[in-house]
């Protein structure tokens, strides 16, 4: 599948700001089933200096600083990507309570590269409550894929996707007690539960297709920003799961990149130096090739959930 | 030997530093033992004496953090260092440059190939669950390859006579500057002592540091511009970084005084910003940048992780080096060392195991008693804990945190430290001992200090040895083989140093900081004058009729010292003499008074320590002694006594004004300070005046009197008019005659020249500010007295009420444009401390 990717985020300040300085992760990584044709970053106003880096776990980072005073900012990123079917995940494995001990002598890149998701990290930390929450899911026998796959599903059954139940500093504790919450807390909340049953799991940023109802046509910035999940099956790799909906990721998800938390690949953070308040809205629009090319054709699929448009600001003031 | 080691007794078990087994005086202690006893024991205690006062004068603290009272302790240092024989030094010396070279390495290898992880030499989870590992440090290549450009161990001598490391400092290792202030104090209080001992000098040391920190910017400049960047002077060792500072001669700046700007890092400064190459840091990651390191908190300056990745500046030591300090390294340096510079170890490391390991853990809970538990990473401030001294129910706590978090723990063999004489109650005992060693990575390899920390327990029994629970320091005296080379840290190639005198690249903040010095200063001065009028009229029977003008008096001292004066006015200071003294001690010493005198002395003294190293000690002592007599006097005592503390107050304070245009050069600097004390003079005068005269009663003259009393102008003005007091004269001494130091009209003119100097750091032509300034100046020398007494039919003098009004609001004008154009960014404390003062101001101009 070959999408047109357009995703726009604007901020708007009460009062004029004169630096910001950003760290992006909003170019989208070459994965095996991923290939980028194009890929172009529009920023205004025009930065003084823009980067870009391969940050420690392989993604773009593009670091960026504005230090004219302007009262609204827009960061534009248009791409185009295929996007292949992902390798079959096995279903086949490894029992998930030999996972930690098989993962620690495992000292190559690769393992190396797995291990260090099973430890904790500023947003998922291993915790009582959620290996409490994961221990149903662990039966004898069952493989990491098993137990991974079972969560998944639970949390999509025990959970509310509520916007307004949270906010980005909204800890994983809570989220258990309130069972409300968006993909980013699912993700989150997925990855603290397989860490503290010692399965390695890094927090996947990205977007996800939103197909419109039958017989309506597509909203413009109806897409959407989106994160989920991806489990380490020693010996078998990475599985790809999306608890907001319940789902393996397929073609219709589109990887930016990871880390170990949202910390890690926030599409974008910054600091500012002014005064007042700012507003944060974004937008995404994420075609298919084949849409724009046969421009009335639907397919009736089912809604899928995602993070609303007005997101949440990862913004401080100074 | 002596009369001084006769009675001295070294602790049982511990390797004695001063005695040999066969009970003999080692024989590199013996010069030194022969000195002190030359001294004797009473000349000994004098200087002592003497030397404690310096020390605390020249405010040598140490803040300990969990102090409620947020107090800073004075240092604690010993008279008699610790002698070290040139032998066993070259060895130690050997086994802490390796000791350097090898965690460098480590660090090279951890945050880039990760070998050692690949190979097996370290376990992963060490590096995965350390929060000092930090991801976006991995693309930052520090230059020379130097990620530790300074490092420290803490050493203990075990009861074997070997030398053992107990802890790595490596992130912004504190105490070389500590170390450095030990000597010159203990050189200068026992001068023949040290002359005669043949001591290795610390001189050369610092200098391999400066020169270390130059070659950091080598290939991109020659002359690098290198800052000693500090948490604030809140930092448990805020001292040292002024310290090191002032004797690198580098800038000490905070984080907000930094901006990055492109990818390259510069200091604000009264010019402008001017790059910064270099910074030496003295805190921790964690607060060097928002973006990047933090987490999600703000301090730090924003874009320095890129700046460093660009190489755009060099920073000692490296972001990231937290990680070589992780106390749960320590048992794999043995490991590191074969495997990084192919030897064994020359240094014992004292036997610590890391609780992460499962063997390693199962020995440690199966003889449990045997060790200190401490914490594995070092982003952890917990004190070790002693297994032994636990109760039962403590300690089965404590083995199930391990067990639950096992890689959160190390445990360390306890050790019994060295003992070392120290002088109490005029005489030597024994005291537990550690030493830390600081060595300095240059380019033509490692050198490490000749000397040392030497921190001992507060008691003899005492198994900790640490500033924070109280104990003491000590110099570390390395002997000398054949003669003492003389380095100092002054250059000794003329041609080097450029004559430079302009001081334009003060930092915006110190600038800003210096202005509110002096506004508190003054501040704190006209309050306690007012204060002593009106106490010198209440205790004392002067007047047959009393002291009409006492309510009055007392209401201007409500209006100027406080924004808000919520009790009903005193109208018979006599008859209600309870209220009265309830308000006068109020004015002096409620902390919840914003305007009173204990909050102008304490913010004075609070902004000083954060320029300690652009004023001088002697102000600094000045500073101290105001901050002292406010503390000396019972805050329930009677009036007599608060009235004999503001006269001893006064006199520190008419010292700083001395002082500080006699021995500060007038540059920058100083005419920020100084505007800001002749601002805030003209603006407390003319509030003082408006409050007293605009409604003037019948029988003025006891105001007067009192007015001419606070403004210490009584000798002028009787020298002139004799006995005769009125209004018009009054006036025209405090208002107009610029040659009287207290008058308005000579506050306008100094600030007035000030700003006209400050305008050559601007493009601009003529600047606002110039000409308020000087309309200012014209208005006041100008005005018509004689209109200014008349009383209009209400018996008010509006046009004087109207004139001295618009003198404050012009001050604060002038002020806002000073602080716009040459203060502006500085750190948000700073934009507190103006902010309240304007606030004052702007309700009193409201009210008039």
């Amino acid at each position: 599948m070959i999408y047109h990717l357009r995703h726009l985020t604007s901020f708007r300040y009460t009062q004029p700001v004169t630096f910001v300085y950003n760290t992006l992760h909003l170019k989208p990584r070459e994965l095996p089933w991923q290939n980028i044709k194009s890929f172009e970053l529009e920023i205004e106003p025009a930065p003084v200096v823009q980067t870009e880096r391969l940050d420690y776990f392989g993604n773009t980072a593009t670091f960026f600083m504005i230090q004219s005073p302007h009262d609204a900012m827009k960061v534009l990123t248009k791409s185009i990507i295929e996007v292949l079917p992902r390798p079959i995940a096995p279903q086949a494995g490894i029992p998930w309570d030999t996972a930690r001990r098989i993962m620690r002598t495992n000292t190559t890149p690769n393992g190396l590269d797995a291990y260090q998701y099973s430890f904790p990290s500023l947003y998922a930390k291993p915790l009582d409550e959620a290996r409490a929450y994961t221990l149903p899911s662990c039966r004898p026998g069952m493989t990491v894929h098993a137990v991974a796959t079972e969560l998944m599903t639970r949390i999509d059954t025990d959970f509310t996707f509520d916007p307004k139940a949270t906010t980005i500093a909204t800890p994983v504790t809570e989220v258990l007690q309130n069972r409300r919450g968006v993909c980013q807390d699912f993700a989150h909340l997925m990855i603290s539960c397989l860490r503290s049953v010692g399965i390695a799991a890094r927090y996947m940023s990205g977007y996800i297709q939103t197909v419109p109802p039958p017989g309506q046509p597509r909203l413009a910035g109806a897409d959407a920003s989106h994160a989920w999940v991806s489990v380490y099956c020693p010996q078998a790799g990475w599985l790809e799961l999306d608890p907001t909906n319940n789902q393996v990721a397929d073609e219709q998800y589109i990887t930016l990149g990871w880390g170990r938390d949202y910390q890690d690949v926030s599409p974008a953070k910054g600091v500012l130096l002014g005064g007042g308040q700012h507003t944060v809205h974004a937008q995404v629009d994420m075609i298919p090739e084949s849409e724009i090319l046969q421009a009335q054709k639907n397919r009736p699929q089912q809604q899928i959930q995602h993070q609303q448009q007005q997101q949440q600001s990862q913004y401080w003031w100074l | 030997m002596s009369t001084l080691t006769d009675s001295f007794r070294p602790l049982p078990g511990a390797y004695p530093e001063m005695v040999a087994p066969d009970g003999a005086i080692r024989p590199h202690w013996q010069p030194m033992l022969r000195q002190l006893e030359n001294y004797g024991a009473i000349n000994i205690d004098a200087r002592w004496k003497r030397a404690q006062r310096t020390i605390r004068e020249n405010g040598v603290t140490f803040n300990v953090y969990d102090d409620d009272k947020g107090s800073s302790h004075p240092w604690m240092l010993d008279p008699v260092p610790l002698m070290i024989a040139p032998d066993e030094w070259e060895k130690l010396s050997a086994g802490l440059i390796q000791r350097m070279q090898v965690l460098n390495l480590t660090m090279a290898d951890l945050y880039s190939e990760q070998t050692l992880l690949k190979n097996n030499i370290l376990p992963s989870e060490l590096l995965f669950s350390n929060p000092q590992f930090l991801r976006p440090c991995c693309q930052i290549t520090p230059p020379n390859g130097h990620y530790l450009t300074l490092h420290a161990v803490d050493l203990a001598r075990t009861p074997s006579g070997k030398w053992s490391v107990v802890k790595d400092l490596s992130q912004a290792p504190p105490g070389a500057g500590y170390a450095l202030e030990n000597r010159l104090v203990l050189s200068r209080t026992f001068p023949t002592l040290y002359r005669d001992c043949g001591v290795e000098r610390l001189a050369p040391f610092f200098s391999a540091l400066r020169k270390s920190l130059e070659q950091l910017a080598s290939g991109r400049t020659n002359s690098p511009h290198i800052v000693v960047l500090t948490p604030g002077s809140h930092s448990s060792s805020y001292f040292e970084h002024a310290y090191i500072a002032r004797y690198l001669g580098y800038p000490l700046v905070l984080g907000n005084d930094l901006t990055v700007r492109g990818s390259e890092v510069f200091l604000k400064t009264l010019a402008g910003l001017r790059k910064v190459d270099v910074i030496l840091r003295r805190q921790a990651d964690s607060l060097c940048d928002p973006l990047e390191l933090a987490g999600d908190s703000l301090l730090g300056i924003p874009g320095l992780v890129q700046a460093a990745i660009d190489g755009e500046v060099a920073i000692a030591n490296a972001l990231g080096s937290g990680l070589a300090e992780t106390p749960a390294l320590l048992p794999f340096f043995p490991i590191l060392c074969r495997n990084l510079v192919g030897a064994e170890p020359l240094l014992e490391t004292t036997p610590t195991l890391w609780c992460g390991q499962e063997k390693e853990c199962r020995q440690v809970l199966d003889q449990f008693d045997r060790w200190v538990i401490k914490r594995a990473f070092s982003d952890h401030r917990e004190n070790p804990v002693f297994v032994r001294t636990l109760s039962p129910a403590d300690r089965v706590a404590l083995a199930d945190r391990i067990k639950t978090e096992p890689e959160q723990f190390i445990a360390q063999e306890s050790v019994a430290l060295s003992s070392s004489p120290c002088w109490q109650d005029s005489k030597l005992v024994p005291r537990n001992t550690m030493l830390r060693a600081f060595i300095v990575a240059t380019e033509k390899g490692y050198q490490v200090m000749p000397g040392g920390l030497v921190r001992t327990s507060p008691q003899a029994d005492s198994p900790i040895v640490s500033m924070e629970s109280g104990g003491g320091s000590k110099d570390a005296w390395v002997v000398a083989r054949g003669t003492v080379e003389h380095v100092t840290l002054l250059p000794t190639d003329e041609s080097a140093i450029q004559p430079s005198r302009s001081d334009a690249n003060l930092s915006s903040r110190v600038a800003d900081n210096l202005f509110w010095l002096g506004r508190y200063v003054q501040r704190a001065d006209m309050d306690a004058r007012l204060l002593r009028t009106i106490l010198r009229r209440l205790t004392e029977e002067t007047q047959p009729d009393g002291a009409p003008e006492l309510p009055e008096l007392l209401r201007a001292l409500s209006q100027m010292t406080t924004a808000k004066s919520g009790a009903s006015p005193i109208t018979d200071p006599i008859k209600q003499a309870a209220e009265t003294k309830v308000l006068i001690f109020n004015m002096i010493f409620d902390r919840a008074l914003p305007g009173n005198l204990h909050n102008a002395l304490i913010s004075a003294c609070n902004i000083g320590s954060t320029v300690r190293e652009r004023i001088s000690i002697d102000t600094w002592r000045i500073l101290d002694r105001m901050n002292d007599e406010l503390h000396s006097a019972a805050t329930d005592g009677d009036l007599p006594d608060a009235l004999e503390m503001l006269d001893r107050l006064l006199m520190p304070l008419a010292a700083f004004s001395g002082l500080s245009s006699e021995s500060m050069t007038h540059g920058y600097g100083w005419r920020f300070m100084d505007m800001g004390f002749r601002m805030e003079r003209a603006t407390m005068t003319a509030q003082l005046l408006c409050e007293l005269l605009s409604r003037p009663a019948s029988f003025e003259a006891p105001v007067l009197d009192a007015i001419l009393d606070v403004a210490n102008s009584s000798m002028t003005y009787r020298s002139r008019y004799q006995s005769h007091v009125a209004a018009l004269p009054l006036l025209d001494l405090l208002m107009c005659d610029n040659s009287n130091p207290r008058s308005i009209a000579y506050q306008l003119v100094l600030i007035s020249r000030h700003i006209h100097s400050l305008s050559e750091l601007s493009e601009h032509k003529v600047l606002p500010e110039q000409r308020l300034a000087d309309e200012l100046v014209l208005r006041i020398e100008n005005c018509d007295l004689n209109q200014l007494v008349q009383t209009d039919a209400k018996g008010c003098r509006t046009l004087l009420k109207t004139l001295l009004t618009e003198i404050s609001k012009s001050v604060q004008e002038l002020s806002n444009h000073i602080t716009h154009r040459y203060l502006a960014h500085v750190n948000a404390t700073s934009r507190l401390t103006s902010a309240y003062g304007s606030e004052i101001w702007d309700e009193k101009a409201d009210e008039a």
